[in-house]
């Protein structure tokens, strides 16, 4: 007999609200029908003011991967002001967003485990991680909200002796990030919990056009970094992490490697801010004209701005697309045929971010 | 930077299925936005590393009475952005319901008035 089960809005597993309506025939799920806009805010109607204020107003939408939005957002609207940043701003604005995929990526391992029961990881992730945000509030004053980030460049430096001490912490996070990836790679319990669990195959992935650490956990080698570099990131040496598992284990996978290549970049960064001169921000003689579009690889995956300026202080249109919004509908085929037990863990490993889904 | 190509509603669907054949291609998504007149549903491909492809469709205001053709059968990944065009301008695409984010109670919050 086949029974209607009503995963969320609230739900224990998510932090935010997602509805998934489960058709069930035993344990086994049937069908599933996917409702969002729980927390719709209508940002993109908010975004035709001051192109100035945009940058405050995208690193609203997602408390998690906040300085990928507003460095997203003035990418786009510097397009249609034809504005070249600084190279110091560059190097600034490249630092940050490597932070905050340390961050990000400790967050959603963390919360991966402690859908499978294992809370004392998940504090052991969420300790690490804090002094990620301790980093992040030397360097900007702000622990989650940065506000570092204006059209034409940022509004904080980074003086030697900060740059010291981000040094300083990638060796400290890189030795935590070992003795995490240890535990987790060694651990027989979460690699037989995880392994074989929702399995999203390569060729789903690519009709779904899925981004971030659930394509590359799919085997399709997709990073924004390297198909469409932006800021520095085609003078640093990068290359995509993928895994071919296509379930559970390898997205958590792909993400503790990350970790080591988001050290990896930030020690490859900071030198490079060497004998700039402290110039932050570039003033624009123009107004923002035309379409202009940017995209940026965050912790979740690829992020899109489309702007469109009149010749006016205030914008035409912005329109966001965010990682979920390209990850949340490949959750359908993945949930179709599972088990219901699973569906808490194969949701969580998709790192979903309703408040970027729903905007 | 953009280098939008104007196409027809069948254009579309030729050029999706042209490019859905290539396994580097991604759809990155769809874009209303609203110019007056009309409403211009833009498709933005990535094509490879570098390189992207973006094609417009024109859609003249006709009083809320719009219909295109969708690309949802095509490109699975076009289904939650052709029902937000579609709940946003009050352009209706086929095969897709037209609601996603918003309440039933809510008609259209980017179309403007046509001057």
């Amino acid at each position: 007999m086949r029974s209607t089960i009503q995963f969320g809005p609230q739900h224990p597993v998510w932090i935010e609200p997602l509805r998934l309506k489960l058709t069930m025939d035993g344990e086994i799920v049937k069908d599933v029908e996917l409702e969002a806009g729980y927390v719709h805010r209508g940002l993109e109607k908010k975004f035709e003011w001051d192109y100035n204020k945009g940058a405050y107003l995208s690193e609203r939408i997602c408390g998690i991967c906040t300085q990928h939005h507003s460095t997203c957002y003035c990418l786009a609207v510097e397009g249609t002001m034809k504005l070249e940043i600084t190279r110091r701003a560059a190097v600034i604005r490249t630092i940050m967003l490597e932070l905050e995929r340390l961050h990000s990526h400790l967050l959603a391992i963390g919360l991966t485990l402690e859908a499978i029961g294992f809370e004392n990881l998940f504090m052991l992730c969420f300790r690490n991680r804090e002094i990620v945000l301790d980093v992040f509030e030397r360097t900007t004053g702000n622990r989650v909200l940065h506000g570092i980030n204006i059209v034409g460049g940022v509004t904080r430096n980074i003086g030697p002796e900060m740059a010291k001490e981000i040094m300083d912490f990638c060796d400290l996070i890189e030795k935590r990030c070992h003795d995490l990836e240890s535990m987790i790679a060694h651990s027989y319990t979460i690699r037989e919990r995880m392994k074989g669990v929702g399995v999203l195959t390569k060729q789903v992935a690519l009709d779904y056009s899925v981004v971030g650490p659930i394509a590359r956990g799919s085997g399709v080698p997709f990073d924004v970094r390297t198909a469409a570099p932006y800021l520095l990131y085609n003078e640093l040496k990068l290359k995509p992490i993928v895994e071919e598992g296509c379930d559970v284990w390898a997205r958590s996978i792909v993400r503790v490697r990350e970790l080591f290549q988001s050290i990896d970049l930030i020690r490859q960064l900071v030198p490079l801010l060497e004998g700039l001169p402290d110039e932050l921000a570039a003033k624009s003689k123009t107004l923002p004209e035309g379409d202009a579009f940017a995209r940026v690889e965050p912790p979740r995956g690829e992020l899109f701005y489309f702007a469109r300026g009149k010749k006016s202080k205030e914008m035409d249109r912005i329109k966001v697309r965010t990682s979920t919004y390209a990850n949340g509908p490949a959750l359908v085929p993945v949930i179709k045929g599972c088990h219901l037990a699973d569906v808490g863990v194969i949701t969580i490993s998709y790192d979903p971010c309703i408040g970027c889904f729903d905007r | 930077m953009m280098n939008v190509k104007i196409v027809t509603q069948q254009e579309i669907q030729d050029i999706a299925r042209r490019l859905k054949a290539s396994p580097e291609t991604r759809l990155i998504t769809i874009v209303g936005t609203d110019a007056g007149a009309n409403i211009e549903v833009t498709y933005f491909f990535h094509t490879g590393v570098g390189r992207t492809e973006e094609y417009r469709v024109v859609v003249p205001k006709q009083g809320g009475n719009e219909e295109i053709e969708g690309i949802s059968h095509i490109w699975p990944a076009a289904y939650v952005a052709e029902n937000e065009v579609s709940e946003m301008f009050g352009v209706k695409i086929k095969d897709v319901p037209g609601r996603f984010f918003l309440h039933g109670s809510i008609t259209a919050p980017l179309r403007r008035k046509t001057p």
